[in-house]
């Protein structure tokens, strides 16, 4: 069974490598509603968000995305997960559970009815081997970027996970 | 949630933002699983929850980050937007927590022709546990442009 030195030398081995290609399927007014609802219940959604006509008089011109919307729910065009992201999942063992310990967004253009958006990611840090509350652990900082069918990048990711 | 348009010029650093309070469980978890498909057992089942060490099923961290865009959205208005949101998950989202986000003015900016306004954030539970301390950015209207 590897342990989690071995899985670091992988890890680091990926840096700026690109993996976890997906494309959505072109988004839908359906999905940004449901967002919209789910994020905010029991109060009800925005109309920037449902009302076509209201969001017309607004500085967005027409019905936006809430920021943080996952275009990637249920289903997308095209999926190649490849790369680090399947290093060490396909194992069982040290090094190989991970926890999301958080992350930031950056928005720039906004998600729109009918936009298809093209994901893909890369490692950019792999600290050292330190110690947790759960054992032997290894934080990874990844980049995932967002772009829409025009080109305009809508949102940059940095994911912070650990792995133990 | 406010209407009122809020100005550049008109918000002092150290300035608390109103906050986004939400009482969590199964009916806000399992309506945000199903926004983003985000369905797992130890989200939607006592059970499951229970089998992991946990008094009952245990709210996404992703619904928290979503609170957090809402709190930014809610102060920036349609006439500014959310620029950045970020946090760490350092505590648990139990059934039942009062879960309030919090935020306050660190630093104001302009770059590339932005009026920007930089905050602390965060996401406490009734308990006054931090559970996902952060930060963002936000865009926010000036009176000169």
């Amino acid at each position: 069974m590897p342990d989690i030195s071995e899985v670091i030398q992988e890890l680091r081995a990926q840096i700026g490598k690109e993996y976890g290609h997906r494309t959505s399927l072109p988004v839908d007014k359906s999905a940004i509603r449901l967002w919209a609802i789910g994020t905010r219940w029991p109060e009800p959604p925005k109309r920037l968000y449902w009302d076509e006509e209201y969001a017309r008089k607004t500085p967005w011109q027409g019905i936006i995305a809430p920021p943080g919307f996952n275009p990637f729910a249920y289903h997308v065009d095209e999926e190649r997960m490849q790369g680090p992201s399947t290093y060490g999942l396909l194992r069982t063992g040290e090094g190989n559970r991970g926890i999301n310990a958080g992350g930031e967004a950056t928005y720039h253009a906004p998600i729109r009815p009918s936009d298809v958006i093209t994901s893909v990611s890369k490692i950019v840090e792999v600290s050292d081997l330190k110690t947790t509350r759960l054992g032997p652990s290894v934080f990874v900082i990844t980049e995932t970027r967002w772009t829409n069918q025009k080109g305009e990048v809508v949102r940059v990711y940095r994911g912070m996970g650990m792995r133990y | 949630m406010s209407n009122e348009t809020v100005y550049w010029e008109d918000v002092p650093e150290g300035m608390e933002i109103p906050p986004f309070v939400r009482k969590t469980g199964l009916m806000e978890w399992n309506r945000f699983a199903a926004a983003n498909e985000e369905h797992f057992e130890y989200h939607m089942d006592h059970v499951a929850g229970k089998a992991m060490g946990f008094p009952n099923a245990i709210g996404m961290g992703n619904l928290r980050f979503a609170y957090l865009n809402n709190l930014l959205e809610d102060w920036a208005g349609e006439q500014g937007r959310v620029k950045v949101v970020g946090c760490q998950y350092r505590g648990m989202n139990l059934e039942h927590d009062t879960l309030t986000c919090w935020g306050q003015v660190i630093r104001k900016f302009v770059e590339n022709g932005e009026h920007l306004v930089e905050l602390h954030i965060g996401v406490r539970n009734q308990k006054g546990e931090e559970t996902a301390p952060g930060r963002g950015v936000v865009v926010l209207p000036s009176r000169e442009a």
